[in-house]
């Protein structure tokens, strides 16, 4: 994979902690690492390693201790509540382990949530991305585990955010769901050239990124390009 | 366990503090305000059965307690107590006057009043605590009575409370507190002070009455013997009178006699003169009728013979013109026509005639003769020598050589040669002789001249063209027939044209024309033929000849002018027959006259008569009645002598009495024993006496305070249920968030009784925490309320009764919540496994109803999802949204309740009383005291009011009622109708109350009313809330009896009360004055004590609405915890999600506001009919402005309670929360 010169991610020094006194933990260790556009990263690391407190703090969700975290050269750490929250609006893309769609509402609608309103047919357009055209009416309870994780995709794509966050994704699925949902995020990476951080255990997942970083107690224990991407076709579950 | 119980409670301390503060809440409410009110009431109802109100009172002039003896015979009677009371005047200060009335009173009495204060002064005076109070006085003051013209000073030595003023601030008439009429109780010997000089006065002036009586009765019979006298003398007059009438009387009949008989006469005739008319009228109906006949016939005649004339005079002009078509000349101008080819122009024929003619004429008259009788082909010859001629003496004319001989004519000579040929020529064309040169010139120029005419005339083509046309036709006719066929018969035809040119017309037209009109002339002839045929046959069928016409004209005429002359002579001998019948009728009317006047006299003359009967039977009747009033000086010496008899019984004075009080059976007729009572003391010695069945205290208290003490039941306890609901809520909060806890413990082993058993003891902790604080803020809030009503009530002592019953009730309810909701929530989380316990509950999809899910389409997916997560629970939603609704009731129907005494308020002392002051008096205010009243300085205007008490009557029924008897002019009563418009009762005119008119059958406007003996038609209708009363104008009170007041109505421009009081005072019919402000601060005060529930349940609404709107907001957002924390991961800001969630809380705003007003304006209406009373009545007045305030209200709470519930969601960690992770 060539170098990209241009990052649209840059992670210093970042340090967060839970808890105060004897029993403060340091759940990320002087974090460092710079993402460049229309990369796929993977960030590998067992229970406890940090990588879902990493994505918190890439998505906003809450706050670092020290470090920074620059996003097309905005300070995520100089960001009041309301700006990080305009910035999970409109920057960033979530897909969760456990898909979070509200029961209530059908696919199109939940998919609509975050939907600019002026772009008419853009919740229909990331819908049909996923392969969900013929879904658009069905609740979640009337979705399998592997649609309701699509229509969480076309959550995030509806949006046009600049990069996307996922945590877990597969982690709810079989193997040959989650097969069809990675393919989904890989299509995005490759055909829409979006920029991704996946978090995940599943080191097979990481065959397809085209750079892992390993976490481990909260430090970068490696940060390696990956020679022999493939794609999510290959890899063995 | 222990440890776990210290956990729960740690974990869930500021819920189970609520909880306890909430139960203590309604705790303290429902025993303090309720028990404080239910003891007041006890207090109340003691104190009245302790004072041992009597059944019957009956009040006579003073005599002595022996006749109570004869009282306690009457069947039914337990028991007979006397006392005296007078009516006297009191003063504090020089200044400070008051109407009093003073009872005696019994030592046991003594014992019985409830004493506000008490001093050391012995056996001194009692006063009434309002009275008290009202003006300043307290125990130990010295107060001074007037007894007789003295006053007297005493000592009060307590303050005490009256039942009768007790049960009026309670009662349905807080109008009878008077606080300027002061009931006083004093010793009976203060009192026998005052009788026993009365004892002492009464004697003197019984014996002052004695000698008026004797000196009255001897006056009186002198003055009936006079009157006898009198009587005797009209009688002897009436009598002669009675014979002068008879014989006046026969006269008179006799003349009347003669002067029918006379009438007769000329009646007869008269009849006779009638019937000579009628025949005179017949005869002049008979000539009118013949002049009409014959006018007739002669006017049928006169135009039978204009037609005639005119159709001999159409037929002779007819022929005329015939034969003038006919005439030669015409003839043969047709005959020349015809030979003319049709298209030959008239024009060119007549014009050219005309023309040759002239020619001709001119030829004729220079000498050229023609014979015009000859045929017309010789004319062109001879006019072509003409012509040559003509031509032959121009040429000479014009040549050389004549105009040589001209111009040398100066030596002209006729005789010369040449000339005579000159002459000759000359001779030919002109008429001058010529003699010389001057009359040759003349000739000469004359002869050219006409020459060249000539020659000019017979170049004219018309005459060539005229005489080929004439040759061309005939010429063996000769010229002159033919010209003048042409132009004699031109005039003739051209009459025919009728317009059109003769001249433009061609030969044929001519021909056509001419052929036309003698077919006319022909065909009009034969038609006047007919006409006239059939005139003369209409004669000859009347027998009349055509030539017998004019002889028969005249003869008609000749015979109108008779008939006319007849006519007119009846007409005249009509007139004087009307003239004598008018006579004879003149006659007759004198007659009748004459008749009338006699008998007119002769009647005058039988009514004197009468007269001067009826005024001796009436002196005679009025002697009878004086006689018989004689005997009233009889009875009036009895009457004294009874009176000596009493006042010498009354000389002791401890046995004084004026009042007797009878203590009755249970099933004794109160009515009947009154009547006894009555018959035993003698009427003339009861001066009233009244029953009361039942203590009308007691009555009142009953309907005063059994409504009021069941809403002060009622309302505590709705308080109570529903705190009892809303710690049920939180007490099951608390099971429903220790389900993982619970879960842990099953888990780990413990048994579910253990379990159970642990938040048992949380619960009734809650519970002990509730009861114990609430005793001791239930036990403040009695205070504060008993205090309260304590202030209005004068009660002194205020027995707190410990309602036992009440506190174990609401104990046991406590207690029984608490532990019900523990059991409930954890017996439902021991059902499931202690895996599913521990783990998140997964939440049931929400079902939407299809018709909401269309509803909603269109709508964002974020509004969707709040408004449909409400049916995750719809039971919650529901028991809040009654919850609120009942929240906006309970206000709702206090708000109602204030509206509703602000109305009674407003309607009695803003629209109705217009007065300052309304004083009272035992008689009829003359017009003089109002005078005076109205001089004293601060009074600005005084007006009288009589009030009765009085039946008024319908068709349909009759209602005993208040009816107030105003000035025409009254200002000071405002009188309004249901829409508020202004009323004023007019003569004859009642306006009555609309409960009235309902109970009256229904009576309206314009219906007539009777009251008393007068008939009244109503003019308006009132819808009054306090002391309903009808109103009449003091112009119709005659007949209608003595009022049960006199009033005068003031209004004040100053301060004048004490010098008002101080002039009443001096008046013995004063009775006391009741001050508009003192009405309206009592009842200010009384309602307020109604206001002080109203309130209490207004904020008691508020607080619940609240607090279950904020459970039901936490509980909501805690059941989509999960989705709103995706939410705001997926970037909604907080208040984005805020305002979309407030479409919740708007709903049930909406839902509950709409029940909880309608629920509410029921509950209201029940409630202000319970509390109204048959004399006053607290109507519904809510209105929008009301419906609104509320809305309001609970929009507020409704906002602040989602508001605080949206923070609670500020603390959430939304990302672990996404993560599953808490």
């Amino acid at each position: 994979m060539e170098k990209h010169t241009e990052y649209i991610l840059t992670v210093k020094e970042l340090c967060k902690y839970y808890g105060d006194g004897n029993s403060r933990v340091c759940a990320l260790d002087h974090l460092s690492f710079e993402v460049g556009s229309s990369q796929l990263v993977a960030v590998l690391g067992n229970s406890g390693s940090g990588k879902s407190t990493l994505l918190n703090m890439l998505g906003g969700m809450d706050r670092f201790d020290s470090g920074s975290v620059c996003f097309d050269g905005v300070e995520l750490g100089r960001m009041s509540d309301r700006e990080l929250t305009a910035y999970r609006r409109n920057t960033v893309g979530f897909v969760f382990q456990s898909f979070n769609l509200i029961s209530g509402l059908t696919a199109i609608e939940n998919v609509k949530l975050t939907a600019d309103p002026e772009s008419h047919g853009a919740a229909e357009d990331a819908l049909c991305l996923v392969g969900l055209s013929d879904k658009m009416r069905r609740y979640p309870s009337q979705l399998s585990g592997g649609q309701q994780q699509r229509v969480s995709i076309a959550r995030a794509i509806a949006k046009n955010p600049k990069f996307f966050l996922c945590d877990e994704p597969t982690g709810a699925l079989d193997s040959e769901t989650g097969k069809t949902v990675l393919k989904c995020l890989e299509r995005l990476v490759r055909e829409y050239s979006k920029t991704m951080i996946i978090v995940t255990h599943n080191a097979e997942i990481a065959k397809i990124a085209d750079r892992v970083i390993r976490m481990k107690n909260g430090k970068i224990i490696s940060d390696e390009t990956n020679t022999n991407i493939l794609s999510s076709n290959e890899i063995e579950w | 366990m222990k440890t776990m119980l210290r956990a729960v409670i740690k974990k869930h301390i500021k819920l189970l503090i609520s909880v306890t503060l909430i139960a203590s809440l309604g705790f303290s409410l429902s025993w303090g305000l309720s028990g404080g009110y239910v003891s007041l009431e006890r207090s109340l109802r003691d104190y009245v059965e302790k004072y041992h109100y009597p059944d019957v009172c009956i009040t006579t002039e003073i005599t002595t307690s022996d006749d109570a003896d004869s009282l306690l015979a009457i069947d039914g009677v337990q028991g007979c107590d006397t006392r005296l009371f007078a009516d006297t005047l009191m003063k504090t200060s020089d200044e400070d006057y008051f109407s009093v009335r003073v009872f005696s009173y019994t030592d046991s009495e003594r014992q019985t009043f409830c004493r506000w204060s008490e001093s050391d002064g012995g056996d001194g005076v009692l006063i009434e605590y309002n009275f008290a109070e009202n003006n300043g006085i307290s125990a130990g003051d010295t107060v001074s009575f007037r007894v007789r013209d003295e006053y007297r000073d005493y000592t009060v030595s307590a303050v005490i409370s009256r039942p009768e003023t007790l049960s009026a601030k309670v009662s349905d008439n807080a109008w009878g507190l008077n606080y300027d009429f002061g009931y006083i109780y004093a010793p009976a010997v203060l009192l026998a002070e005052e009788f026993e000089k009365d004892y002492r006065d009464n004697k003197a002036q019984l014996d002052e009455k004695s000698d008026e009586l004797s000196a009255q009765k001897n006056s009186a019979q002198k003055l009936l013997d006079e009157k006898e006298d009198q009587l005797m003398q009209a009688k002897k007059l009436l009598s002669e009178m009675r014979e002068e009438y008879l014989s006046s009387s026969v006269e008179a009949e006799s003349a009347i006699e003669e002067l029918n008989k006379t009438k007769d006469e000329l009646l007869s005739s008269e009849q006779e003169l009638e019937e000579k008319k009628a025949e005179l009228a017949a005869a002049y109906e008979t000539a009118a009728s013949t002049v009409e006949e014959l006018s007739s016939k002669l006017d049928l005649l006169t135009r039978a013979k204009e037609g005639l004339d005119e159709i001999n005079a159409a037929e002779k002009e007819l022929k005329s013109a015939g034969d003038r078509l006919r005439s030669d000349s015409v003839q043969r101008l047709i005959s020349l026509l015809s030979d003319l080819p049709d298209s030959a122009k008239m024009s060119e024929l007549i014009s050219g005639a005309e023309e040759l003619s002239d020619y001709l004429d001119q030829m004729d008259k220079i000498g050229f003769h023609y014979d015009l009788s000859a045929p017309i082909g010789f004319l062109e010859k001879t006019l072509n020598d003409f012509e040559a001629q003509m031509d032959a003496d121009y040429a000479y004319l014009s040549s050389h050589k004549v105009e040589a001989m001209i111009a040398s004519s100066e030596a002209f000579s006729p005789t010369d040669a040449g000339y005579s040929e000159l002459n000759a020529v000359l001779r030919r064309y002109s008429a001058v002789s010529v003699t010389d040169a001057a009359s040759l010139k003349s000739a000469y120029q004359t002869a050219l001249s006409r020459l060249t005419a000539l020659r000019d005339l017979a170049r004219r083509p018309s005459i060539r063209q005229t005489l080929d046309l004439l040759k061309s036709i005939e010429t063996d006719r000769s010229a002159k027939e033919l010209l003048n066929s042409v132009l004699s018969a031109e005039n003739e035809l051209r009459g025919l044209s009728e317009g059109a040119s003769l001249e433009q017309m061609t030969a044929k037209d001519v021909k056509q024309l001419y052929t036309q009109a003698l077919e006319q002339t022909d065909e009009a002839l034969d038609t006047l033929s007919k006409s006239r045929g059939s005139v003369i046959k209409e004669l000859s069928a009347n027998g009349i000849g055509e030539s017998d016409l004019p002889g028969t004209l005249t003869q008609l005429s000749d015979g109108i002018a008779s008939a006319r002359s007849a006519y007119a002579e009846l007409k005249d001998a009509s007139v004087e027959l009307d003239e004598g019948i008018t006579d004879i009728k003149d006659g007759i009317a004198e007659i009748d006259d004459g008749i009338s006047e006699i008998e007119g006299k002769l009647s005058d003359g039988q009514s004197q008569l009468n007269s001067v009967e009826n005024e001796i039977a009436g002196g005679e009747s009025k002697l009878s009645e004086s006689a018989k009033e004689m005997r009233v000086f009889t009875d009036l010496e009895d009457e004294l002598e009874r009176a000596y008899k009493k006042l010498g019984d009354s000389e002791g004075y401890d046995r004084l009495c004026n009042q007797f009080l009878l203590y009755l059976e249970d099933d004794a007729d109160a009515d009947r024993v009154l009547e006894q009572a009555r018959a035993a003391l003698s009427d003339s010695a009861v001066k009233s006496g009244y029953t009361y069945r039942q203590s009308p205290v007691k009555k009142r208290i009953d309907n005063n305070l059994n409504p009021m003490s069941a809403m002060m039941s009622m309302l505590p306890a709705i308080f109570f249920g529903i705190v009892l609901i809303v710690v049920f809520l939180f007490m099951s909060m608390i099971i429903r968030q220790s389900r993982r806890d619970i879960g842990i413990l099953m888990a780990l082993g413990i048994g579910k009784a253990s379990v159970r058993g642990m938040f048992c003891v949380v619960a009734a902790g809650v519970a002990l925490g509730g009861i114990i604080l609430g005793s001791g803020i239930g036990l403040a809030v009695r205070g504060y309320v008993g205090g309260y009503f304590k202030s209005f009530f004068p009660l002194p002592e205020f027995t707190y009764l410990p309602d036992i019953g009440g506190f174990a009730v609401g104990a046991l309810a406590t207690f029984g919540v608490c532990v019900t909701a523990t059991l409930i929530g954890t017996v439902m989380i021991e059902r499931i496994t202690p895996k599913e316990a521990m783990s998140r509950p997964v939440q049931a999809d929400i079902s939407v109803p299809a018709f909401l899910n269309r509803l909603l389409s269109k709508a964002s997916p974020m509004l969707k999802f709040n408004l449909t997560s409400l049916f995750r629970n719809k039971g919650r939603f529901l028991f809040s949204t009654i919850c609120v609704s009942t929240s906006v009731m309970m206000i709702f129907t206090s708000v109602s309740f204030i509206a509703s005494k602000n109305h009674v308020i407003h309607q009695t002392f803003d629209e109705r009383i217009r007065y300052d002051c309304q004083i009272f008096f035992e008689n009829d205010p003359s017009d003089d005291l109002l005078s005076e009243i109205e001089a004293i300085e601060g009074v600005s205007e005084a007006e009288k009011v009589l009030i009765y008490d009085i039946a008024v009557s319908s068709d349909k029924g009759s209602e005993q009622t208040t009816v107030y008897a105003i000035a025409p002019e009254n200002r000071m009563i405002g009188i309004n109708s249901m829409n508020g418009e202004s009323l004023a009762p007019e003569r004859g005119t009642i306006i009555v109350d609309r409960h009235l008119a309902d109970a009256l059958g229904g009576v309206e406007v314009g219906d007539s009313l009777t009251v008393a003996s007068n008939r009244f038609t109503v003019s308006g209708m009132t819808d009054q809330c306090v002391n309903r009363a009808q109103y009449i104008t003091q112009e119709n009170v005659s007949g209608t009896g003595k009022p049960e007041l006199y009033s005068v109505l003031c209004r004040f421009d100053g301060e004048p009360r004490r010098r008002l009081l101080a002039f009443l005072t001096e008046h013995d019919d004063y009775l006391y004055t009741v001050f508009t402000e003192a009405l309206y601060n009592i009842n200010h005060q009384l309602y307020a004590t109604y206001d002080l529930a109203a309130w209490i349940l207004i904020a008691f609404g508020v607080l619940i609405g609240f607090i279950i709107v904020l459970n039901t907001a936490i509980t909501n957002l805690q059941d989509n915890k999960r989705e709103l924390c995706v939410l705001r991961t997926l970037g909604f800001q907080h208040t984005e999600i805020s305002r979309s969630r407030f479409t919740q809380s708007l709903l049930q705003f909406i839902t509950a506001c709409v029940i909880g007003l309608i629920s509410g304006t029921f509950l209201a209406r029940f409630t202000l009919l319970r509390i109204s009373t048959p004399t006053e009545e607290f109507a519904y007045a809510c209105g929008v402005k009301e419906a609104l305030i509320v809305s309001l209200i609970v929009f507020l709470y409704i906002l602040f309670s989602h508001l605080a519930a949206m923070r609670t969601m500020k603390k959430w960690n939304h990302a672990e929360v996404v993560k599953d992770k808490e």
